[in-house]
């Protein structure tokens, strides 16, 4: 068959060979293949080019911090509220008046029982619309809560007829818990003042009756914690110790409380392992500090123990943290007993 | 439902139908494929075209015409994704956020192939001499442009817009988490 070259369709010069929809000679071929771009397209392109490259500078930190806060809301609801604290802080760090990582940061330090925290965060709160009705929500719960760790006006104003909540007469303090049988605060101090007289059978009843209260009142389940292990009951101490880390798996207090617990039931190994992740979890905790120096000792690992207190020893500390490392001194030199 | 003309749009998020018409030309030139006439933007129907030779590589033919998908979705989505937070996340969007925003979701809202690019491809694998490969993408990529054309008067392009710049964000931080 022959071949019928035709013109170029754009100039009339004869056509290019090949297997084209469009006859077209060489030089209109490369013309139209090549990229004609106008001046307004390539300077509008210039400018999306200098927006991208914008974006992706400042993308990294705008993900960093998404996955901050998204860490900081799934601890949260993981109950990992000391890992909480720390990716809500980081994002708080970048972006002060975020509501989402405040009203978060708030239900975390109530959890983790710091009260500077929550009133701070309370105070940033207060004005604030929060449109999020689940966060609103459990901020309100959280507050509710927060308000039995304060004595009631009537509380108050018992309180005030002696002076101060310490010197309330037993008799006195007995009467208002009839009248006034859901005041857990009430029940919780009348049960601290007899923790202090070793009064421990009314104490532990007393706390029973806040606990009925409210099952999640932290402070009574710490003072249990405390009854149970110097009345010698390890297993009950335990119990209780269970129960603050079930409401906060990263409690502070409870993660040495178990370790201490588990190192009095001569448990030196899983004692040390509460230990070792309580100490990974939050390395400037003195209770951490202190608990992981005992944990050390009892399981004969002096070379760390000595490291760290010498670590703890080389840093300025608060009057809590001198009195923790104190006692974890006092315990190893035999001066206290364990 | 509201009904805003089409002009309207197209006039808004311009930058979109840009960026949809150089795409197409960037693959014609990528495959060597001769371009007669470029409209980047008008007001009117369409938009905007590329007018070049038919392509007798039918999987050639089909990126150029779907190339402004992957193109616009890209830019759109990489343009916005550092604003996206800022604007519904943490509340401290500035000016430049909502520009990043605004920049985004035009270009990608524009993503969508046109019915001019469905009906290409369609006439190009109707023919006999297309591979049976090209065909089973083909077919249900001509199905999705229509769909997608459909879609756009219930906002499908808006939507998937906004869900390429506002999804996308927070679907990388929920696996990178």
């Amino acid at each position: 068959m022959e071949e019928t070259l035709s013109n170029c369709a754009n100039c009339g010069q004869p056509a290019m060979d090949g297997d084209h929809a469009t006859p077209l000679c060489s030089d209109c071929r490369e013309s139209f293949t090549r990229l004609h771009i106008p001046v307004w397209i390539r300077i509008f392109a210039g400018g999306i080019a200098v927006i991208l490259l914008f974006s992706l500078f400042t993308l990294p930190r705008s993900i960093s911090l998404g996955i901050h806060l998204e860490k900081g809301e799934r601890a949260i609801k993981a109950k990992k509220f000391n890992t909480a604290v720390k990716e809500l802080s980081k994002v708080l760090e970048k972006v002060p008046s975020n509501i989402e990582a405040r009203g978060n940061l708030l239900i975390a330090a109530f959890y983790n029982q710091d009260f500077i925290l929550l009133d701070s965060m309370y105070k940033k709160l207060e004005d604030v619309n929060i449109e999020d009705k689940d966060l609103y929500g459990e901020i309100e719960k959280v507050m509710l809560k927060a308000n039995e760790y304060h004595g009631t006006d009537d509380f108050d104003t018992l309180a005030k007829v002696y002076g101060d909540e310490v010197h309330i007469p037993d008799t006195a303090l007995s009467h208002y818990l009839q009248t006034h049988s859901d005041d857990c605060f009430a029940a919780f101090s009348y049960a601290s003042l007899l923790y202090d007289r070793k009064d421990y059978h009314r104490c532990d009843s007393l706390l029973e009756l806040a606990l009925q209260i409210d099952h999640e009142y932290i402070p009574a389940l710490m003072l249990a914690v405390n009854v149970h292990r110097d009345e010698g009951d390890l297993d009950g101490a335990m119990t209780y110790t269970d129960r603050v880390l079930a409401i906060n798996h990263e409690s502070v207090w409870g993660l040495s409380a178990k370790a201490r617990t588990l190192l009095r039931q001569k448990k030196f190994k899983p004692g040390l392992d509460v230990a070792l992740k309580l100490y990974d979890m939050d390395r400037q905790s003195p209770y951490a500090i202190s608990t992981l120096i005992l944990a050390y000792h009892f399981n004969g690992h002096t070379g760390e123990r000595d490291a760290l207190i010498k670590k703890a020893q080389s840093v300025s500390l608060d009057p809590t943290a001198k009195d923790n490392l104190q006692y974890a001194l006092d315990v190893i030199n035999n001066k206290e007993k364990f | 439902m509201f009904f805003i003309p089409g002009f309207v749009i197209t006039l808004v998020t311009f930058p979109g139908v840009i960026v949809h018409e150089l795409a197409h030309q960037l693959f014609c030139h990528y495959f060597k494929v001769p371009v007669f006439k470029v409209v980047y933007f008008q007001l009117g129907n369409p938009a905007g075209y590329v007018l070049h030779e038919p392509v007798k590589n039918k999987a050639q033919g089909m990126l150029i015409s779907v190339g402004p998908f992957i193109v616009n979705t890209v830019i759109g989505a990489l343009i916005s994704l550092p604003a996206a937070l800022p604007v519904f996340t943490f509340h401290t969007a500035g000016p430049l956020d909502y520009l990043l925003i605004y920049l985004g979701v035009s270009i990608a809202m524009h993503a969508f192939p046109s019915r001019g690019d469905a009906n290409v491809i369609w006439h190009s694998i109707k023919e006999e001499s297309t591979p049976g490969w090209v065909r089973i993408i083909g077919y249900p990529v001509v199905g999705l442009i229509y769909l997608g054309s459909l879609g756009s008067f219930f906002w499908l392009d808006l939507l998937y817009g906004v869900g390429v710049a506002v999804g996308l964000p927070n679907l990388i931080i929920y696996l990178l988490r």
